[in-house]
């Protein structure tokens, strides 16, 4: 399984992602790059993230990420 | 029924009920919350049910751009046989953004369904290359904004380059994001950019008609790599059979990231 940090680097190659506690303030993820990236975790992680969590802050770094997939998991 | 959105929380929850019905969830709505609300704000945003697609509608100018949100292509193809009935005079514009195998498949449900593809973008990125502030380049201020925005305003498609208004060129004045090379006070050339963080848009670069060939394009951009020295990447979006402009974007070293854009267009029909 790829770590979401992998992930993050697969959309963004050019950016160290441990280097920011705001991807989105920092500029190395817009909009278009979330979309994706939920595709992805939902797709690594077999976990559904609900639209309502589809939200800057649960992206802003990879705490808040780990976070929401913790959250998405424990949904049923 | 098509109704106005009066709450960033009402399209959250309308894209969060279609994700849970999706077996192959298609969608070109990014917009992040805070820009939704933005244009919930100037009341330009409404939605409409087609079935299980949520389907988005924002005013820009005299005609509506589409998103939609739907759970498998087919039931796009449905919602979008449906608009017919649901604005028929109107003239629609959707941009499609995604990697070309997929967002092509869209592209042609919506051509198969009353649409046209109107133009392909793709996306270009860099970093700063061949930089120098040129003192002939100059910030443009609050007053300079109506010059500019008449300026881009001659220059840009309203389909593709969503053209700002009055009050988005002022604010971007204030902001120090348009620089310009001024002839007799106006604007000659300008360069309008975006920076956030450690990434910088390069949103439009244009040269007057008059003014072209006499390497006023140079100086914005090498005025404007001064400006990103210490950014990690620029983007822009170009049209994808413009090879004049690509050229000199690869000249300074931007490259395709892949990523494109299919703006379709659904011509209304006459009342």
């Amino acid at each position: 399984m790829k770590t979401v940090l992998e992930i993050l680097s697969g959309i963004r190659l050019e950016f160290d992602f441990t280097a920011s506690d705001s991807f989105i303030r920092d500029g190395m993820l817009d909009s278009y790059d979330v979309m994706t990236l939920v595709a992805e975790l939902e797709q690594s992680y077999g976990v559904t993230i609900a639209g309502v969590d589809i939200v800057p802050e649960n992206f802003c770094n990879l705490a808040a990420i780990q976070n929401l997939l913790s959250k998405s998991a424990a949904k049923p | 029924m098509i109704e106005p959105v009066h709450e960033v929380g009402t399209l959250l929850n309308a894209v969060e009920k279609v994700r849970r019905s999706a077996t192959h969830l298609t969608t070109n709505w990014f917009a992040a919350p805070a820009q939704a609300g933005a244009w919930i704000g100037r009341q330009v945003l409404s939605y409409a049910w087609a079935q299980d697609t949520l389907l988005i509608f924002r005013r820009d100018r005299d005609f509506i751009r589409l998103y939609h949100v739907s759970p498998d292509p087919g039931q796009l193809a449905a919602a979008l046989v449906g608009l017919d009935r649901l604005m028929p005079c109107t003239v629609l514009v959707s941009d499609l953004v995604g990697m070309p195998p997929q967002v092509d498949a869209i592209a042609a449900i919506h051509v198969g369904n009353g649409f046209r593809l109107y133009r392909s973008l793709m996306r270009m990125v860099g970093g700063a290359g061949e930089a120098g502030a040129d003192p002939t380049v100059e910030f443009a201020g609050p007053a300079d904004a109506g010059a500019v925005a008449g300026f881009l305003d001659a220059l840009l498609d309203r389909f593709v380059d969503q053209p700002p208004d009055l009050d988005e060129v002022r604010e971007a004045a204030e902001m120090r994001r348009i620089l310009m090379v001024p002839h007799n006070g106006l604007p000659a050339a300008v360069l309008w950019f975006e920076t956030t963080g450690v990434s910088s848009l390069l949103r439009y670069w244009y040269v007057g008609g008059e003014f072209r060939s006499q390497g006023l394009g140079a100086r914005l951009i090498r005025t404007y790599f001064d400006l990103c020295r210490d950014l990690r990447r620029i983007q822009l979006w170009v049209i994808e059979d413009n090879c004049a402009a690509i050229a000199i974007y690869r000249y300074y070293g931007f490259r395709s990231e892949g990523l494109v854009d299919r703006i379709v267009v659904r011509d209304g029909r006459q009342a």
